[in-house]
């Protein structure tokens, strides 16, 4: 084996074999899976149908105006305050059981009420709050002397499309542009993460005096770069055990919970259907999402995925990871040779850490706006390319050339930070005992 | 002599520094398979010219020969290097470490393994392969990067302050393998300011001072050179006899009295006079029960020639010239 290979093998070894990392690991997928779980079982306990105890004291909603439905059975409150409705609930303290109190001038002043012992889910209360709605509606209707037929008629609710005219497909930004940031999240985290084991590994180097001993069998490049790629791989290692635990585990809860609902291929015919489908509908529920919200906005979240570019994103996401890295771990591995301590690290961090900040503000600033000059411009720039382009591509405006322009751009830069960080680090390994001054590591930079 | 009989050869070797110059026009010749004591006060230059050796750093002028050849990558595992600050990853397996080490030294796996299962027998440490750094004594780490240094069968071996750390007991096991790798063919170049073990192991000398080379030779030559026509004179007779005896021809330093009428007297020679013809003047007047030269110990003979540079500022190389060559005495403190 090479050199380089047998110290990348060793830093990668290292620390994969750590707790650390194996917690880490496990953790994540984990949390994921624990968080799934609960969402799931939210809407099993969710699935079933409720008592709402109805104290109506205009005495004129009847079962038509609050029929029994797949979430809610009404049944008349025989107490006659609000108090007692209350009492009734608090000592049933039943997950199963709400009240509902219209007062007398319910069309007055607006207002009904909801009491429950345990929480009622967003879902639902928007359902509930419907149909008092509609009840109220017509009881305004009655009382102006409107025809209801009539009215009913013309009451509108506009669907409204929204249509991307490059993929002729209803957009569905909101989602999109929230996945791409996660995967600028991750980045970000990554990037961070692993430079500043990069920077940690040549400070214990250093600190534990192995440095001298190390350089007088390989080159200093080598060894930075065994250091950086071996980490790389650590990064890559433990996104890869998360996808896939992540997937086992949940395919594992979907089996336990829902053997049947969470078949697979029954959600890839569904989804297929949706596709197809273009279901005006949606659309309108997007829009008004906050006020009514059911099923479909589910509906619309499992569209977006499917039409998100994947393979694409994933290729990138990998291609921005390792280059964002490689771009910013030499740098992290040349602050680690210039100090003596982790503690002196902190005026060497500012420059590093201030691109990354940056371009992660950026990145949330595309959200709103892809194509925006400036966000264009930044996922140009090899500092804040990795973290600002993925947003920028899933939420799919970018031309391939321009991605194309940006990865080159990433590439000539992190070789050329590499070269730049990699004569600091050669000449800082060495140096103990001194204060390095910003002016001093420019003068390491003339060396030969 | 040709290039072939020197194992590493530097010549006019120049490093600078931004603000001050390491090494002034350094020239070293280590023989080959002999113990070449690197000497020098802190600061010298010393680990400069290593790093040089090693490639770590390059010189600024100046070349570097290993077996007549211009140093190259090639030589990397051809050194062996211990240098002063030791240091492991502390939280690695001796063994696996020892290992790493090895193969980044271009040794085979499975060869490094079994050289390594000897060498951890020989010094009695099997059972810490599977210890963590962390958990060793200074001592035990010391002996494990000891080995890590050797392991490889370096032709040259670069050990710096390679006793330091070491109880007397395994200092002298370290002597005696320094000594018998170089029986078995390497080369070893010693840096050290522990002068006593200078005189027991080293064949050569080169004192660098001020980043300059300012005496070298091997160490039988200098000490001889720095000996001072002073010996250590053990007689039976009167003592006032004994002085007039050779009037003129040598002072007394220093005497005292061993036994009834038997003396001891250090005595310094005038320059004119030889050791013969001091002796047959004193000879009638008592008797003489033995003679001994004082040798100047090396580190005497540092000390001198750093203060009398510090005095002089810097005269170049002192050079040795092959007269007077005397023995080295059993005397390695040089006084009694």
């Amino acid at each position: 084996m090479s050199k380089i290979g047998l110290i990348i093998k060793r830093e990668y070894g290292s620390r994969v074999k750590k707790k650390s990392f194996i917690i880490m690991t496990l953790l994540g997928p984990i949390l994921i899976a624990v968080f799934y779980a609960s969402a799931i079982y939210m809407g099993i306990q969710e699935s079933g149908s409720m008592q709402v105890l109805l104290l109506d004291e205009t005495h004129l909603a009847n079962s038509k105006d609050f029929p029994t439905s797949e979430n809610f059975e009404f049944a008349t409150f025989n107490g006659t305050t609000v108090d007692d409705l209350k009492n009734e609930l608090q000592e049933k303290n039943s997950i199963d059981q709400i009240g509902l109190y219209l007062p007398g001038n319910l069309i007055k002043v607006n207002e009904a009420k909801i009491f429950f012992s345990e929480p009622l889910s967003a879902n639902k209360q928007a359902e509930l709050k419907e149909t008092v709605n509609d009840f109220a509606e017509k009881l305004k209707v009655e009382k102006a002397g409107f025809d209801l037929k009539a009215y009913s008629k013309i009451q509108t609710r506009m669907n409204i499309a929204v249509i991307d005219v490059n993929t002729n497909e209803e957009s569905i930004t909101e989602i999109k542009s929230t996945i791409g940031f996660l995967f600028s999240i991750i980045i970000y985290v990554f990037i961070f993460m692993y430079g500043v084991q990069v920077m940690r590994g040549v400070i214990e180097e250093k600190t534990s005096r192995i440095i001298e001993v190390m350089v007088s069998s390989v080159k200093p490049f080598q060894l930075m770069m065994g250091k950086i790629v071996g980490i790389a791989l650590v990064g890559l290692t433990q996104f890869l055990m998360w996808i896939i635990l992540s997937s086992v585990f949940m395919l594992f809860i979907q089996g336990a919970l829902l053997p049947d609902l969470f078949d697979p291929s029954a959600i890839a015919s569904q989804s297929q259907d949706l596709m197809q489908s273009q279901n005006l509908m949606q659309s309108q529920e997007l829009i008004d999402a906050g006020e009514n919200i059911n099923s479909t906005k589910v509906n619309d979240l499992l569209r977006a995925l499917i039409n998100i570019p994947w393979v694409l994103l994933v290729s990138l996401f990998i291609f921005y990871f390792l280059g964002g890295y490689l771009l910013y771990a030499s740098l992290f591995a040349a602050v680690g040779a210039a100090v003596d301590s982790e503690s002196d690290t902190q005026q060497f961090m500012v420059p590093i850490t201030l691109p990354l900040v940056f371009a992660f503000v950026i990145s949330s600033m595309a959200i709103n706006n892809p194509g925006g000059e400036a966000i264009v411009w930044f996922s140009h720039v090899p500092f804040t390319s990795p973290i600002v382009m993925l947003v920028r591509v899933a939420m799919g405006d970018v031309a391939w050339w321009e991605i194309l322009t940006s990865m080159f751009i990433l590439i000539v830069s992190f070789i050329l930070t590499t070269k730049l960080a990699s004569k600091i680090y050669r000449i800082g390994i060495l140096m103990y005992g001194k204060k390095v001054t910003y002016k001093e590591l420019f003068k390491w930079l003339k060396y030969k | 002599m040709t290039d072939d009989y020197f194992a590493l050869e530097a010549k006019g070797v120049v490093k600078t520094y931004a603000a001050h110059t390491a090494l002034k026009n350094v020239s070293i010749a280590v023989p080959k398979q002999s113990v070449f004591g690197l000497l020098g006060p802190n600061g010298a230059g010393k680990t400069s010219l290593i790093r040089i050796i090693n490639q770590i750093t390059g010189p600024d002028e100046g070349n570097i020969q290993i077996d007549g050849t211009p140093l190259a990558p090639k030589h990397i595992q051809d050194i062996g290097y211990l240098p002063e600050e030791r240091g492991l990853y502390k939280k690695m397996k001796v063994g696996e470490q020892a290992l790493y080490l090895a193969q980044l030294k271009g040794m085979k796996k499975q060869l490094a393994k079994k050289e390594l299962a000897m060498w951890f027998e020989k010094f009695e440490i099997s059972d810490w392969w599977d210890k963590k750094v962390e958990e060793l004594s200074k001592g035990m780490a010391q002996k494990v990067q000891f080995i890590t240094t050797v392991l490889h069968k370096p032709k040259l071996l670069i050990l710096d302050e390679p006793f330091s750390g070491f109880d007397p007991i395994n200092t002298n096991i370290i002597k005696k393998e320094i000594l018998k790798l170089r029986d078995e063919g390497a080369t070893v170049i010693l840096s050290t300011h522990n002068m006593e073990s200078v005189e027991e192991i080293c064949d050569d000398i080169a004192l660098i001072n001020k980043s300059e080379n300012v005496l070298s030779g091997s160490v039988n030559k200098i000490k001889s050179d720095f000996s001072k026509k002073e010996y250590s004179l053990t007689f039976k007779g009167n003592v006032v006899a004994f002085a007039n005896s050779f009037w003129g021809g040598f002072e007394i330093l220093a005497k005292e009295q061993i036994q009834e009428n038997v003396f001891r007297v250090q005595v310094k020679l005038m320059e004119h006079v030889k050791l013969n013809e001091f002796l047959s003047g004193i000879i009638p007047n008592c008797e003489v029960q033995s003679v001994q030269p004082i040798v100047p110990s090396m580190n005497q003979i540092f000390i001198d020639v750093v203060e009398k540079n510090a005095v002089q500022g810097n005269n170049g190389t002192e050079e040795i010239d092959d007269n007077n060559k005397i023995n080295p005495t059993s005397n390695p403190e040089g006084n009694e």
